[in-house]
């Protein structure tokens, strides 16, 4: 009975449920709802006003204090955990309206069912759960009156002061432009029983519980405002300002910003349900290049929709940030930052779309799948970085080797950086620096961040895809997608899904690479050719029949007249053919990382034999007796595992010329007479 | 005398004594091949019998170069795609406006010391050149070429120290300078848009052009004076140079400006010629590298036609007593023991 139980479930898991799942959208548990109506002081540099924070308990503990990040104040001094982390220290001589800081004027708990009305302000401390560093104020713990039950909800009431930084870590202001991140009192994570709420780190983004944003924005009238979520009303107050109504449900952060010089450009993308409203606010020097933003974008929401799940939300807000904002590209739910120059790329040349689209994809792989980008920051950047490079792949193809020589850009159309490969050279330099499953802010150096992050993650969820195969694989991330939509999950919860998706355990895949720094490189090692030796010694059963049958051939042999005359071609060409060769071929495992691999050998006759290996001992040898000489010998001859660091010695040919260095070095050459010459001009 | 008749007349003497181009290409030859020839077996060792030799052949590898870029140093770390077409030439104009030209971190050590020594045995030939075209008449030979390179040697290594120190002064002190007068100004340092920091960022590349096209016309004509006038005394012949300039900036200018717009047009049809072939068969290998060599050829000729019409332009330039006051004042502190020299070559 309970058996049959069991397997009806491992049917439904299987079968029905991601269908089911790819059939309707999946519903979001609003945990953290904010109500907020807030004004910005472009003098003061401030956002000010109040929250109203409704928050749900949806765990099974009893809870009797918050957690809050009050991410701005790592912008208060240089002693905070993302000043001291940074590699760039605060200067000297920075005046106080350059700094940022979060204050909390009153934080009150209203009345409800199981909470009676109270000021908790005096209650406020901050905490430092990741490093002790007590100079740092990026976090505070509030006592509440009364428990807070599973499934109890309670309203609290923040009035709250923002100042703004000039720009830092994408946040602040610059002169007229203002942007508006991680800017308000927003509460942490209880999850696993106990506040998940993470200080604001050099090198880590965030974790929230998602909600409803219903947020009035009050500005000077001739500010242009872009935020996450639908702009349902504006209203014009007697005082020359404007008051903006931005809501949104199922997100789990809100940011905004303003800016005088902002062109608003609008579009939209139509999707089978519906579509997405599409908002660019661009600088008026980039206006030329808003269709370069847009039809990014609308490739980002296009192939999004089709692989991972139709988008949900009905826009997208595109900015393209002022000059020396410190912005670059950065994500927030439905609203992200893009980057371009002035002098226009040119075509071929990825930029704005590259990070165009790579910020939109955060919108599903931080936006929608809510995992902790503090702890598993692979799960959001490598996820988005993977993705990115399948929809440039797609809509663009390679993206061209360019150069900014004085200010104007130069691309070298002959030198194409293929996307599959996105993220191999920087991985290549430090692969064994760290491990990839690791606290965001806890790797040795922020390239070993980007390579642990971006790079690694993104070529192993491409040579499993290449492993596992196209269907199966995009299935796979369709299921997780959707799955885990407006949830939390772990990396544990991703592997499970590549197990039931693919029916394989691949446990042996992710120890290796997540939880491991060891490195995948397959080589051949040589191939060779030689004659079969006119067999010499005694190849009879017996020894003494042996010396029998010699005696009878050169009986024989005397007999026949011996031919005098010249071989013809023809009976060359016929003896060639004849004449038996014993190929070798070596294929070594230089790596540590094991996992099977393909050979294909190639014959001068025209023959390809392709060859199966377990990969796991440490070389396998291919005897071939042929009347063929062997030409070439590639291992992965697809290139399936991109994270193979080495892949020139993936492949060994019979040599036939230089001419390939000699075109290289014949165009060094050019370069270094020039050079020379350079330093003639002194002469 | 116009300075577009100096340069008919200048770059016939160049073209008439081509033998000193061929010999120059051929010295220049001779040295990239020092680091050439081991540049070729890096890069072979490097393809090995991979199938990267065909993909090198056909384009350019960029999995290879990865791999590449991560194993090597040394000079062959100056390897990188850029090197092709028209980014050979660009390259090198970014590394003298960045002040790396000298810089032992930004340029391998060996390339460095291979370009000192260049930039030491072209003040040595120096010498040869401008004496050749000094006496254009004279029938060339390698006897009196290397006589004239011993002559001047010394004066003109002097005058190549000084140039070399003048470029360093401008980037380490000037520059820096410059920078931050312009990124002090409201426009830029208050800007939300890059034009403006744009802009002045090329005006920074056009003033550089400007004085290092200067401080090049200076010392040109610091060695034509110690030439043709025989002087011994560099700083007399530096002194008289500016003072010539100077007096003569019009014709000056716009003759140097003549020859650097030739320089762009060999450039330009550089650029324009050297794509049309993909060099992927050993007849085209050999095709581009002719075109090359053609164009090696041509900015030499080029440097020599820069002597022979500023020397025509100098020679031919009626200094009237006045202007000849004047030149002789700027000179007068350095001046105490020089005397013109006592007999001018023929
Ligand atoms: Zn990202």
């Amino acid at each position: 009975m309970r058996l049959k139980f069991v397997f009806l479930f491992l049917i439904m898991t299987t079968f029905l449920y991601p269908k089911l799942l790819h059939g309707q959208p999946p519903v979001c548990e609003h945990i953290a709802n904010y109500k907020m109506d807030v004004e910005l002081f472009p003098e003061k540099k401030t956002v000010e006003g109040s929250e109203m924070l409704t928050w749900l308990n949806d765990s099974y503990y009893y809870v009797d204090e918050l957690y809050f990040h009050l991410y701005m104040n790592a912008f208060k001094n240089n002693k905070s955990s993302m000043m001291r982390e940074r590699g760039r220290p605060l200067k000297k001589d920075i005046k106080p309206i350059e700094l940022g800081y979060c204050d909390i004027i009153s934080m009150k708990v209203l009345e409800s069912d199981y909470m009676e009305e109270a000021d908790i302000t005096a209650t406020i401390e901050f905490v430092q759960p990741d490093d002790d560093n007590k100079d740092d104020q990026t976090v505070i713990r509030v006592k509440l009156p009364r428990v807070v039950p599973p499934n109890g909800e309670i309203q609290l009431v923040i009035d709250f002061v923002t100042k703004l930084p000039r720009t830092i870590r994408r946040s602040g202001y610059y002169q007229d432009y203002f942007f508006m991140a991680q800017w308000f009192p927003k509460i942490g994570v209880f999850w696993d029983g106990r506040w998940n709420c993470h200080q604001y780190h050099a090198r880590s983004e965030f974790f929230a519980d998602y909600g409803i944003y219903d947020v009035n924005i009050t500005v000077p009238s001739d500010y242009i405002v872009g935020a996450t979520g639908e702009k349902r009303t504006a209203i014009e107050n007697p005082n020359g300002t404007i008051t903006y109504n931005f809501f949104q449900e199922s997100v789990h952060d809100f940011a905004w910003t303003a800016c005088e010089d902002y062109i608003e450009v609008f579009d939209e993308c139509p999707l089978p349900s519906g579509g997405v409203d599409i908002t660019l606010l661009i600088m008026p020097e980039h206006e030329k290049q808003s269709e370069r933003y847009l039809t990014a974008t609308k490739h980002a929401i296009k192939y999004y929709s089709e692989w991972y799940g139709e988008y949900p939300y009905s826009t997208v807000t595109v900015i393209d940030p002022a000059y020396r904002s410190e912005a670059d590209g950065m994500e927030y739910p439905t609203i992200f930052t893009g980057r371009t120059n002035w002098i226009e790329s040119p075509k071929g040349v990825l930029r704005p779309e590259s990070v165009t689209v790579h910020e939109f994809g955060h919108g599903y792989w931080y936006g929608l799948i809510g995992n902790n980008e503090f702890e598993d920051a692979w799960l959001d950047e490598g996820f988005t970085s993977f993705s990115e490079s399948e929809v440039l792949e797609t809509a663009y193809g390679p993206n061209l080797f360019s150069l900014r020589y004085f200010g104007f850009p130069v691309a070298f159309p002959d030198v194409k950086y293929e996307q599959r490969f996105t993220g191999l050279n920087g991985y290549r330099r430090i692969a064994k620096q760290d491990i990839m499953q690791r606290n965001a802010w806890e790797y040795m150096t922020s390239s070993s961040y980007d390579v642990n992050a971006y790079d690694k993650p993104e070529l192993m969820l491409r040579t499993l895809k290449n492993y596992l195969g196209k269907e199966v694989f995009d299935n796979i991330m369709k299921t997780y997608s959707l799955r885990w939509w407006y949830k939390h999950p772990k990396p544990q919860d991703f592997f499970e899904v590549v197990g039931e998706v693919s029916g394989q355990d691949m446990n042996w895949f992710f120890d290796q690479f997540v939880y491991g720094s060891d490195v995948l490189d397959y080589s051949i090692d040589r191939i060779s050719s030689r004659l079969e030796p006119d067999s010499i010694g005694i190849l009879t059963k017996w020894g003494r029949d042996f010396v029998e049958e010699e005696t009878a051939q050169e009986e024989e042999e005397a007999k026949i007249e011996p031919d005098t005359t010249l071989k013809t071609e023809e009976v060359e060409e016929k003896e060639e053919k004849e004449k038996i060769y014993t190929s070798e071929v070596l294929v070594r495992r230089l790596g540590e990382v094991k996992m099977p691999v393909e050979i294909q050998v190639n014959f001068d006759n025209g023959e390809t034999i392709n060859e199966s290996w377990d990969g796991q001992y440490k070389w396998k040898k291919f005897i071939y007796k042929k009347p063929a000489k062997i030409k070439s010998a590639v291992v992965d001859p697809e290139h399936k595992y991109v994270l193979d660091i080495n892949y020139t010695n993936n492949s060994k040919i019979v040599k036939e010329d230089n001419k390939a260095p000699l075109k290289w070095t014949s165009k060094w050459m050019f370069w270094l007479q020039n050079f020379l010459e350079l330093f003639a001009f002194f002469s | 005398m116009k300075a577009l008749s100096a340069l008919k007349i200048g770059s016939g003497i160049t073209t008439r004594k081509f033998g000193i181009v061929i010999f120059l290409l051929i010295i220049n030859i001779i040295f990239v091949l020092v680091l050439s020839i081991p540049m070729f077996y890096t890069l072979q060792d490097s393809f090995g019998d991979s199938k990267v030799s065909e993909n090198m052949l056909e384009g350019f590898d960029t999995l290879w170069y990865g791999e590449f870029r991560n194993e090597v140093s040394g000079f062959a770390s100056s390897f990188s795609p850029s090197i092709m077409g028209i980014g050979a030439i660009l390259n090198n104009f970014v590394s003298i406006e960045s002040g790396n030209l000298f810089n032992i971190r930004s340029i391998p050590g060996t390339i460095l010391i291979l370009g000192l020594l260049y930039l030491l045995f072209g003040s040595f030939l120096n010498g040869g050149i401008l004496g050749a075209f000094n006496s254009p008449e004279r029938k060339f030979s390698f006897g009196n070429f290397f006589e004239d390179c011993g002559k001047y040697f010394i004066r003109f290594l002097f005058l190549m120290i000084i140039a070399v120190a003048c470029y360093v002064v401008l980037q380490r002190f000037f520059f820096p300078w410059l920078n931050s007068a312009f990124s002090s100004l409201g426009w830029v340092k208050n800007a939300t848009e890059e034009k403006i920091p744009f802009l002045f960022d090329r005006l920074k590349n056009f003033i550089f052009v400007i004085i290092l096209f200067f401080i090049g016309m200076l010392f040109d004509y610091a060695k034509i004076i110690t030439v043709v006038e025989q002087r011994r005394n560099i700083i007399v012949s530096f002194f008289r140079s500016l003072g010539f300039i100077f007096v003569h900036i019009i014709k000056t200018f716009s003759l140097y400006y003549f020859l650097v717009f030739i320089g762009i047009i060999f450039i330009a049809l550089y650029t324009y010629i050297e794509p049309l072939f993909t060099t992927n068969t050993l007849r085209n290998i050999g095709i581009v590298f002719g075109i090359q060599q053609v164009y090696i050829i041509l900015k030499i000729w080029l440097k020599c036609t820069f002597f022979s019409s500023q020397m025509s332009l100098y020679k031919g330039v009626v200094v009237s007593p006045e202007e000849e006051e004047l030149i002789t004042r700027t000179v007068e502190p350095f001046a105490i023991k020089e005397e013109p020299g006592e007999s001018k070559s023929l």
